[in-house]
């Protein structure tokens, strides 16, 4: 369950920058370069203000060569600064899973350079390094429409109780991750992947914390982003669950029972009434055995269907938080190695008892 | 005569440097010209590059992109071994593991590359295979590749240039080459003082160009890079191992028997600032910079999770020089250039420590003829 942490200032108000931790930023790359290099001038001056070791990930996401070239001109003049250049244009969620595999961080920033304000990444560690695993950066500009209320609250509410766990729509990107929620969330290989799935699923201790900005966090109009959202949520739920194949499953069942209904019914007609149509009898018993048979072997064949979805996801069976032991030993008194052994007195006494 | 040079104005040859090729290169040449002096701008013989490198003696197992650099590995491995058999450190277990992923050998491709190279491979301990992440470690191999003592090597080179009664002028630094009214080769000393020579030898490596820089000679087209070796003391598990991660941007950790700790170096993180003073001037000093130790921990703890609890002890930073050329690939040729602008004057860039015999035999080749001061080669 996620639950807002309130955020001071006293967290993340430091004299000088931590020695203690790596802290990585990665960002996907826009195809537009007009403000990458104000972003990682930005993000550089905000991340060396507070620590020593850091780095900027940028994900290439198969940009204009400018891009590029604009990038590896500024590596040349701005420190701590990393690209990985996919091969090609891939989704934005595998553009993510690439910067998971590349970070080498303790804390793993996800950044939209065209909407998240970097100088919030200080106050996101701090708030990560209080025990949260996840913590979302949410902006007080984003308004809630009638459209989210009404329409996507319900359908997220219902994906999240057919899954199991909690989504929420209109989830940030901009987040940070622990170490340990990003080794988890590596280990999922799934090609169809949703961030807001894959940290929902790993579970671990998620909280939010808001910031205020001017910029708008949307650029879509909220009929488009419903769409979007929509979408998204079940993509997740057909991706991920088997739910809709068993509710199919379930149609087929009934509809079998339905044609085994109507196939009695047909033979009562038939013995009831003494006048029936010519031919209506083969034809109704052909049709009405046949979509039988059909609705059973759909059934059977769904139920499998659904068994290969869950077998094949390349996914950990779980995810360990911490093992922890006990502190005090097991017994309080030492005990010696040795061993008494009792003689009884009658024996040795060489008594008969005869 | 370890400190300045008093007793000979003249000599057979003068080698500058006192690395360990040329040390090695001054050894080659006493049967053939019996006075020999060695100019070290240090205090002591392999101080430089010779000692703050990852004392890895190549068996060919790093070169699994280029079969012809691990075939003339594997053919210098025994002979070194045997030469330096005291200072040769043999008593851990070196495992090469492949990553998978971004890995540019696969597992099979290196079990191949092995194979044809002649190159033993066996299956790891256990107890070692155990410490890898195997999400990101396709497979674990245990080969035979020795680390060696740099200490002990400085003592082994020291003992035989004074058993070959070669001169050595310590804190000796050559600030210019010129050509003398005798034909001889004249090399000018910071201090002031002068020593001439009919040969010539700048070993000087990352110092080459500043050398001849400074002595209107043709500079060489080379490029330095400050490299960083992290000295780390490595936990238990990993006490008596040493490892590679192949093939890309990764790592690997082995003991430097000198210090009684590992190195550890990245191929991401290790090198720093690199410049390249073919058509600049060189660099006099180059400042020393951050360490990066923190970001090759954080790396390597993704592919080998006991190294959380490594603990960092120091770093050594060394220039290390290469061929323009060779910037991009794993080719480490050694650079062979004979009277570089001067009849006499040779430049030799070494590369790594297991070729030594490539460059003794090539000069074995040469016909030094003090006399005529012309070199014929054979």
């Amino acid at each position: 369950m996620s639950h807002p942490v309130r955020a001071t200032d006293a967290w993340f108000s430091q004299a000088q920058p931590s020695t203690e931790i790596l802290v990585s930023v990665s960002a996907i790359v826009p195809d537009d370069g007009e403000h990458l290099e104000s972003f990682v001038r930005a993000t550089v001056a905000a991340l060396d203000a507070y620590y020593v070791y850091y780095e900027l990930l940028l994900i290439d996401n198969g940009s204009p060569l400018d891009v590029q070239w604009q990038i590896q001109g500024l590596q040349r003049t701005v420190a701590n600064v990393r690209m990985v250049r996919l091969s090609r244009k891939y989704s934005k969620e595998l553009a993510l899973a690439a910067a998971f595999d590349h970070c080498i961080g303790d804390y793993v920033i996800l950044i939209d350079p065209l909407i998240h304000p970097p100088e919030q990444i200080p106050r996101l560690v701090a708030a990560a390094a209080t025990g949260c695993d996840s913590v979302m950066a949410l902006s007080s500009s984003r308004r809630e429409t009638i459209l989210d209320r009404v329409v996507c609250g319900p359908v997220y509410r219902l994906v999240s109780s057919l899954l199991g766990f909690e989504l929420r729509p209109n989830e940030s990107t901009y987040r940070v991750f622990s170490r340990r929620l990003v080794n988890s969330i590596v280990r999922i290989r799934s090609k169809n992947r949703y961030l807001s799935y894959l940290n929902a699923s790993v579970g671990l201790r998620q909280s939010i914390i808001w910031y205020e900005s001017n910029l708008p966090e949307r650029r879509l109009s909220s009929i488009r982003n419903m769409c979007r959202q929509l979408n998204t949520i079940s993509n997740i739920l057909v991706s991920n669950s088997a739910v809709p194949l068993r509710f199919a499953a379930l149609m087929g069942v009934l509809a079998s029972t339905g044609n085994l209904l109507y196939l009695v019914y047909i033979l009562i007609v038939t013995l009831v009434k003494s006048r029936i149509a010519e031919g209506w009898l083969t034809l109704s018993l052909t049709s009405t055995t046949m979509f039988f048979f059909l609705f059973v072997i759909l059934t059977v064949m769904a139920g499998y269907v659904a068994r290969i979805l869950d077998e094949s996801k390349e996914q950990p069976l779980y995810f360990v938080e911490s093992e922890t032991n006990s502190s005090v030993s097991s017994t309080g008194q030492q005990r010696l190695n040795v061993i008494q052994e009792r003689v009884s007195p009658t024996a040795t006494g060489g008594a008969n008892d005869r | 005569m370890r400190n300045g040079i008093t007793r000979r104005p003249e000599y057979d040859a003068v080698i500058i440097g006192g690395g360990f090729y040329g040390c090695s290169i001054a050894l080659a040449l006493a049967p053939r010209l019996p006075r020999i002096l060695i100019l070290e701008r240090e205090g002591d013989l392999l101080t430089r590059a010779s000692y703050g490198n990852q004392a890895r003696v190549h068996n060919g197992y790093h070169y699994p992109r280029s079969l012809l650099t691990a075939l003339s590995s594997a053919a210098n491995y025994p002979q070194f071994r045997s030469e330096f058999s005291d200072c040769i450190d043999e008593a851990f277990v070196h495992v090469y593991a492949i990553a998978r992923g971004s890995s540019k050998v696969t597992a099979y491709q290196f079990r191949k590359f092995c194979d044809r190279a002649g190159i033993p491979l066996r299956k790891p301990p256990a107890v070692v295979a155990r410490l890898f992440n195997p999400a990101r470690i396709e497979e674990v191999f245990a080969v035979e590749e020795c680390a060696f003592d740099a200490v002990k090597l400085r003592a082994h080179m020291d003992a035989k240039i004074r058993a070959a009664g070669i001169d050595l002028a310590c804190n000796s630094d050559v600030e210019q080459i010129s050509r003398n009214d005798s034909e001889a080769i004249r090399v000018a000393l910071r201090d002031g003082s002068r020593v001439s020579a009919p040969f010539v030898f700048n070993c000087a490596y990352s110092q080459i160009n500043q050398i001849l820089d400074r002595s209107a000679l043709p500079r060489l087209p080379l490029k330095h890079e400050v490299a960083e070796l992290a000295l780390i003391q490595v936990p238990s598990p990993l006490q008596g191992v040493g490892v590679t991660v192949m093939d890309g941007p990764f790592f690997s950790t082995i003991p430097f028997p000198a210090l009684q700790l590992h190195t550890l170096s990245h191929v991401t993180y290790t090198p720093h600032e690199s410049w390249s003073d073919f058509e600049e001037s060189p660099r006099r000093s180059i400042p020393t910079p951050v360490s990066k130790y923190k970001f090759m921990l954080k790396d390597c703890e993704r592919y080998l999770p006991c190294l959380r609890d490594a603990n960092y002890v120091k770093s050594l930073f060394e220039v290390k020089t290469v061929l323009l050329r060779n910037e991009v690939d794993d080719g480490r040729p050694i650079l062979y250039s004979r009277d570089h602008g001067l009849p006499g004057l040779f430049v030799i860039l070494g590369a790594k420590l297991d070729n030594i015999r490539d460059i003794v035999r090539e000069l074995s080749a040469e016909q030094f003829n003090t006399r005529s001061l012309h070199v014929t080669s054979c």
